[in-house]
């Protein structure tokens, strides 16, 4: 009895396991990820969720002296490049960006633009963008 | 029952992995073929509908942006593999931009040549009809779930009928069919893409390394014309490697290729889209007001290859009015000028162009919402944006489908600091409008 009862219940389950990942989307949209990069002046870290859509991005530069932070993203390969969003200084280094970074899926360049007393310049970050979940069709 | 099962998945996953080599860069069988075309002193699109089958009707639309002095446009369809041909004509009205249907007949799928004939003028295009073809996970779920079906009908009717034997049998066989289908359902997203049938063979992609460049010879007949008369822009493009007409330009923005030719002050503007009259061979009738030098630009992108352009000059005799043609430039455009965020845009750092057009009911043309044609003032620089809205979308609509608008919005970086001559363009009504701007780049960190 209890082995019939186990092999009903493993196919259920695993149906169950198919249908959830499925309406989820067959992956999901990506979680947040941190990405890290270095020019000559400045390190960056970059935290992101990489979808499309609104979102936040969080930048944390070495040395954490005062600087202007932007961020802007190209897609080389569609030939397509976003405004730069500005971002706020956090204090200590760390700065927070809000708009839309990304507009269509696909692969990606992040531009972090640091202006401060060590001089400007632009850091770029490759990513894989995933589409958003708040998404409007 | 699972162990043995085991074998016989892993030899259908090898056999539907093995699908043939992917279509890199290869045109989609479910997609339509658009050409833009300047012909007899029209503007059009001759859009080629994607067939499902064939041999069947092959739907193509003539969309008529400027009509000009409109007339009888001849289209001959070609195989050139067997000859088979199918022609048709329409009439366009002098005054109607939009829509002219018409049917032609498709018998075989592979490299066909769709011929162009209106006003004396005749334009040859290459294409590939092309049909979806069904991938083999697919019918192999199919085929698996008929299965299913079929046995688990008959456990019912054996149970029905006491036959343990039979009953057990059918179940065993729906198990196994379900297991099949959802497994290759599961594993479609990573087996190689179908390539359409028709397609051109290509090589494996790690063996596309692109093609050579393409240099141009770029020439106008009469070769000075005077202002005001008609003249013939000739734009030959040569294979860098080999000498030979570069004659394998594919689809590239719903054109084979896009010219763009400016008199050196700008007044004078045209986004055209020259015949194809020979290999590697496209002309163009134009008119222009104003005397001078003039800069012609060619885009065009060469199969398993991205995007080049191309650039050259040639000069109008004479001293001729720039006046009228600056009205000409300005076709069709009223309204505010486009914005610029920031204001005062900087070298090398992207600037928001938003241009309000006033309606909500613009129609895609080239395959965007808009195009955005920025000239460096010296003429050495040609940019060309995208609308960036209509860029992200998946499925592109129809050139019928009026629905952008009012705002476009263009987000491009000067490459340098200085003047700039910008065009944006968009199509309303089946008419293409031209906004003309001019631009002001500073250098970074120069005073605001």
């Amino acid at each position: 009895m209890t082995r019939r009862r186990v092999y009903l219940v493993l196919p259920l389950l695993l149906i169950t396991a198919v249908v959830a990942w499925l309406l989820r989307g067959g992956g999901g949209s990506p979680g947040p990820v941190e990405l890290t990069g270095r020019g000559a002046h400045y390190a960056v870290t970059l935290a992101l969720e990489p979808s499309t859509g609104p979102l936040e991005a969080r930048v944390e530069v070495e040395p954490a002296s005062p600087a202007e932070v932007s961020l802007f993203a190209v897609m080389p390969h569609m030939g397509h490049t976003t405004p730069e969003i500005a971002a706020r200084d956090d204090g200590a280094g760390r700065y927070v960006a809000r708009g839309e970074l990304f507009t269509m899926t696909g692969a990606w360049e992040i531009g972090i633009r640091v202006q401060g007393a060590a001089g400007t310049e632009v850091i770029r970050i490759n990513t894989l963008v995933g589409r958003g979940e708040e998404e409007t069709p | 029952m699972v162990k043995r099962l085991i074998p016989a998945l892993l030899a259908l996953a090898a056999v539907l992995a093995w699908a043939g080599p992917a279509a890199a860069h290869g045109r989609s069988g479910e997609a339509d073929v658009r050409f833009a075309q300047t012909i007899a002193g029209m503007e059009i699109t001759v859009v080629v509908r994607a067939s499902v089958a064939v041999p069947s009707p092959l739907q193509v639309d003539v969309v008529a942006h400027e009509p000009g002095p409109g007339g009888r446009l001849d289209l001959e369809l070609r195989s050139i593999e067997d000859g088979g041909s199918s022609s048709g004509s329409v009439r366009i009205e002098a005054d109607r931009p939009g829509m002219y249907p018409l049917v032609l007949a498709v018998d075989r799928v592979g490299p066909h040549e769709l011929e162009l004939r209106a006003g004396g003028e005749r334009s040859v295009l290459p294409f590939a009809v092309l049909v979806p073809e069904t991938p083999l996970w697919e019918v192999v779920v199919y085929a698996a779930f008929a299965c299913a079906a079929v046995a688990l009908i008959g456990a019912l009717v054996g149970a029905a009928l006491a036959r343990r034997a039979v009953a057990a049998g059918f179940a065993g066989g729906f198990a196994v069919a379900t297991v099949v289908a959802f497994t290759a359902g599961l594993l479609s997203p990573w087996f190689a893409p179908t390539v359409p049938e028709g397609a051109p063979p290509a090589p494996p992609p790690e063996q596309l390394l692109g093609r050579p460049n393409a240099q141009p010879v770029i020439e106008v007949l009469p070769g000075r014309p005077a202002p005001g008369t008609e003249f013939r822009l000739r734009v030959e493009l040569f294979d860098g490697s080999t000498g030979r007409p570069a004659d394998d330009l594919v689809e590239h923005h719903g054109a084979l290729s896009h010219v763009v030719v400016t008199s050196q002050d700008g007044s004078y503007f045209r986004h055209v889209h020259p015949i194809r009259t020979g290999p590697g061979t496209y002309e163009v009738r134009l008119r222009t007001e104003t005397a001078g030098r003039h800069r012609v630009y060619a885009e065009f992108e060469r199969a398993d290859a991205g995007g080049q352009l191309v650039s050259g000059e040639f000069t109008v005799a004479g001293a001729g009015t720039a006046a009228e043609e600056e009205d000409e430039a300005r076709s069709g455009a009223s309204g505010p000028a486009p914005v610029l965020q920031p204001a005062r845009p900087v070298a090398g750092r992207p600037v928001r162009i938003t241009l309000d057009a006033g309606t909500a009911d613009l129609q895609p043309w080239l395959g965007m919402a808009g195009h955005l044609i920025v000239r460096s003032d010296d003429g050495g620089y040609l940019g060309h944006v995208h609308e960036a809205g209509s860029m992200a979308a998946e499925n592109p609509p129809d050139e019928s489908v009026a629905r952008y608008g009012p705002m476009l919005e263009f987000t491009f970086s000067f490459p340098r600091p200085g003047r700039y001559l910008a065009w944006i363009q968009y199509a309303r009504n089946y008419r293409i409008v031209t906004v003309p701007h001019v631009i002001e780049v500073a250098a970074e960190g120069s005073p605001r």
